[in-house]
């Protein structure tokens, strides 16, 4: 005959046991798997990669899965075509797909400032933007947002009779080195790559824009929204872990580009991490402000992409999800 | 002797039940093709399909109505056109050139079609970016990109088609003491000539995707600037009328050089 | 004694077998073609005639031994133009072009050339057509422009590969009969090579027959034939004697095949 103890005993074993599968049942739900088609392999773009490399995604219950779309498009159409959850790149372009009928929307901003900087050779007469008339600037092909800036700012500034030299994004530099072109608008790392071979800024795009300005964000389609909304916060909360940890932590965003980027040299890729967190160009949190939505949004109406009065903020951005992120 | 049995006698018959049968054919792909527009535009009008993420042929027209009154559609029509001609008389040119010039060194010509074999294999789309870097990205890397899309498939056929001339007549010129340059002259180019239509035909297709795939990479003008562009702004209208445009310009093409090769190779006759 | 349009001299030639070995096909072959004579060579398939074809002319330069053309009544140098079965005519030129074709390769062809030519085609029936294609002539009509085509180079010796196999019995005789008129207008000789035993004997003053292994000359027939006036291909196939050659010389290839029979493994 057994006595007490020994009884209360294996009752407390077995309902340490009982508990402890509980437990591991919940646990053991496998992580969710999600797909994000980014427009380029971009440093502007670390909030995304600090997420999934530093296992923040993955401590939210989602596993992503990185595909790089070659363009903003592309990556569009595959999250209207089903084939991505979300699309990283110029809020712009989801907007003029939802033009024409498509029903996307914003949930996080990502880069919140202008990457982009005209530079010119080291040697080079030129000291500033007013020096460019008559010149031959490189610049990303169109539609790109680096040379509706370029044209905005030449066309306000009055410099004229500047020729446009449109070459695929990331390779202004070569013009300017085989020297068809005098001076280049582009990006990062591409500006670093060049101040490190001695050009020097004749313009930098990076002013504060009051309110911010939604540069690059984070879009799903309006359904996912509704069928998946848990999944689209713990998405939107990953990347706001992600956007302080890097300004929290530059180390670590530097690391993490590093490794992104194997082949361009530490320095450049330190240089421009400094350079897009001094700057303020990296969000600072999710959250896609309606001051940072116009500025985006003025830009295409200039170029006479978008016709004033047919977008709203509302209908293009949900910032529920990022104000959640931001109120932990 | 009046065995004059001149087999052409029965052709006018025969030419014009030919004509009638190709006459038959077009006019069911046309009316096929009229069907299915047809059936495009009324689903895009009853909103069966989103016409503005498809397109509509009534949204087309519009588009080209606009393009015609901007002044776009013209001149990058002509950019286009003038980017795969070019490359086209280059590319073709030299490879008909040097093919047949090959025949005068047999030595050399198996090294020479052993390198245009190794050159034909580089696909050449994956050679846009560097065409581009190393000539810029307005119209000059198009025409190279295009030359050398048409160049090598032209070298070839018409090395093959200079080695192929019947031995026979060959060695005719040869029992009439013909010095080598007469016989490349006077036998070896004319019989080439049927080869060298025909491998023509087939190289303005290769030269228009070197043209086009030379603006998806870097371009200011032309029409397949104007389809990445629309591409990238969801305005598939631009993108169809580029297709049909670019589409009806290979044909013109086609036909100018179909229509060459019956006034100089009279003596190919269909039986 | 006349000078020979063309005498085969010890003739020797070996064909390289696929294996390295040496095939001997000549060995010390004679023969010799007179001025206005119209020689015939025949034997078995196999027996070497493409060979002593593109050997005479020129075509296959001889291991050893000579090919000698005779020079001409006046002493210049005698020439050999040939004809196949193949009309060999050039697709994209004219009749009237293709004929002057021989004359054109080797000088600038002349005003006078063209008329000699025309005259030719004429002579054969072709004046009508010597702007048109050779893809619009019958078989027959575009040997015929080959055999101006020969002709209007003025040969000393014309050699002939069955140039008429391929065309329809009546169309034959009728150029059979073009080519026997050759000697009567220029003295031309003719060198045939032919399977066709009827048509040899219709035309030759001689028929050379080749055999064995090496080839040589098995016999050499003097052809006479009795006919009225000059020989035709019809007159010459009517004649007495015709099926006594035609035994013969058949005979005599079925003899050699039989003599093969025998040491055939």
């Amino acid at each position: 005959m057994e006595n007490k103890t020994v009884k209360h005993l294996r009752a407390a074993c077995a309902a340490a046991f009982a508990m402890g599968l509980v437990a591991h049942g919940a646990y053991a739900a496998p992580p969710e798997k999600v797909v994000v088609y980014q427009a380029f392999q971009s440093i502007q773009y670390l909030p995304l990669y600090v997420g999934i490399d530093k296992g923040i995604f993955a401590k939210h219950g989602l596993d992503v899965q990185k595909v790089t779309a070659g363009g903003g498009a592309a990556g569009v159409a595959a999250v209207i075509g089903g084939h991505a959850d979300f699309s990283l790149q110029d809020p712009m372009t989801a907007i003029l797909a939802n033009l024409k009928g498509a029903t996307l929307v914003n949930v996080a901003n990502v880069v919140a400032g202008v990457p982009v900087w005209v530079i010119a050779p080291g040697n080079s007469p030129l000291k500033s933007a007013t020096d460019l008339a008559g010149k031959n600037v490189a610049t990303a092909l169109p539609p790109t947002t680096s040379t509706y800036l370029l044209q905005r700012m030449l066309k306000e500034q009055n410099i004229g009779d500047v020729k446009l030299n449109t070459v695929q994004i990331g390779t202004e530099l070569s013009p300017v080195g085989a020297g068809r072109s005098d001076a280049a608008a582009l990006y990062e790392p591409q500006a670093d790559e060049g101040l490190a071979q001695g050009y020097k800024i004749l313009y930098a795009f990076p002013k504060a824009y009051p309110g911010g300005y939604a540069f690059s964000t984070i879009d799903t389609l309006a359904a996912t929204i509704k069928t998946k909304p848990q999944m689209v916060s713990e998405f939107v909360k990953a990347i706001g872990e992600a956007e302080a940890l890097i300004q929290s932590s530059p180390a670590t965003a530097k690391a993490v580009a590093e490794s992104e980027f194997p082949t361009l040299s530490k320095g450049v890729v330190d240089s421009a991490v400094d350079r897009l967190i001094g700057q303020k160009i990296y969000a600072e949190n999710p959250e896609i402000s309606e001051q940072a939505f116009r500025n985006a949004l003025d830009l295409q109406e200039f170029v006479g992409n978008i016709k004033p009065g047919s977008v709203t903020y509302a209908s293009a951005v949900d910032n529920s999800f990022a104000k959640a992120a931001s109120g932990k | 002797m009046s065995d004059v049995t001149l087999s052409t006698a029965p052709l006018p018959r025969r030419a014009k039940r030919h004509a009638r049968r190709d006459l038959t054919s077009i006019g069911a792909v046309a009316a096929i093709m009229i069907v299915l527009v047809a059936l495009w535009q009324i689903a895009a009008a009853h909103g069966w399909i989103n016409g503005q993420l498809f397109g509509s042929p009534a949204g087309i027209v519009k588009t080209a109505q606009i393009a015609l009154a901007q002044g776009t559609l013209v001149p990058d029509t002509l950019t286009t056109l003038y980017e795969t001609v070019v490359g086209l008389v280059i590319g073709s040119g030299l490879g008909i050139g040097l093919g047949l010039l090959l025949w005068f060194v047999p030595r050399v010509s198996g090294v020479a079609e052993g390198f245009s074999v190794l050159l034909n294999s580089i696909p050449k789309i994956a050679l846009g970016p560097l065409i581009v870097i190393w000539f810029g990205s307005d119209m000059t890397s198009k025409v190279w990109l295009a030359a050398i899309s048409t160049f090598a498939v032209a070298m070839i056929s018409s090395c093959a088609a200079a080695r192929e001339v019947d031995r026979d007549l060959l060695n005719l010129f040869r029992s009439f003491n013909a010095r080598p340059s007469m016989i490349f002259r006077k036998l070896i180019v004319p019989s080439a000539l049927p080869w060298i239509f025909s491998t023509l035909r087939v190289n303005i297709g290769f030269a228009l995707i070197g043209a086009v795939v030379g603006e998806y990479i870097a371009s200011q003008a032309g029409l397949g600037h104007a389809v990445f562009v629309a591409g990238s702004l969801f305005d598939l209208n631009t993108v169809w009328l580029g297709i049909i445009v670019l589409t009806l310009m290979a044909t013109l093409l086609t036909w100018i050089v179909q229509f060459a090769e019956k006034r100089i190779v009279t003596w190919k006759t269909k039986r | 004694m006349p000078v020979a349009r063309l005498s085969v001299t010890d003739l020797t030639h070996t064909f390289e077998a696929e294996h390295g070995g040496a095939v001997p096909i000549f060995a010390g072959l004679d023969f010799s073609v007179g001025s206005g004579e119209i020689v015939s060579i025949v034997g078995r398939s196999g027996a070497g005639k493409s060979t002593l074809f593109n050997l005479i002319s020129g075509l296959l330069p001889p291991q050893a031994g000579r090919i000698a053309v005779g020079p001409r009544a006046d002493g210049t140098p005698g020439r050999i133009a040939y004809m196949l079965q193949k009309d060999l005519l050039l697709p994209w030129r004219s009749v009237l072009e293709n004929a002057v074709l021989g004359i054109e390769l080797f000088r600038k062809v002349t005003a006078h050339d063209l008329e000699r030519a025309r005259h030719m085609l004429a002579r054969y029936g072709l004046g009508a057509v010597a702007q048109a294609y050779p893809h619009s002539l019958s078989g027959g009509m575009r040997q015929r422009v080959a055999l101006t085509r020969t002709l209007l180079v003025e040969p000393t010796l014309v050699l002939l590969d069955e140039p008429f196999s391929a065309l329809d019995y009546e169309t034959r005789l009728a150029l059979e009969d073009d080519v026997m008129a050759l000697r009567q207008s220029n003295g031309t000789s003719v060198v045939l090579v032919t399977h066709d035993i009827e048509e040899a004997i219709a035309m030759s003053d001689r028929v050379i027959i080749l055999g064995g292994r090496p080839a040589r000359i098995e016999q050499a027939l003097d052809i006479k034939l009795s006919v009225e006036g000059s020989r035709t291909a019809i007159s010459a196939r009517e004649a007495p004697e015709f099926r006594m050659w035609h035994a013969q010389i058949w005979g005599a290839l079925r003899g050699h095949s039989t003599q093969l029979g025998g040491l055939a493994a």
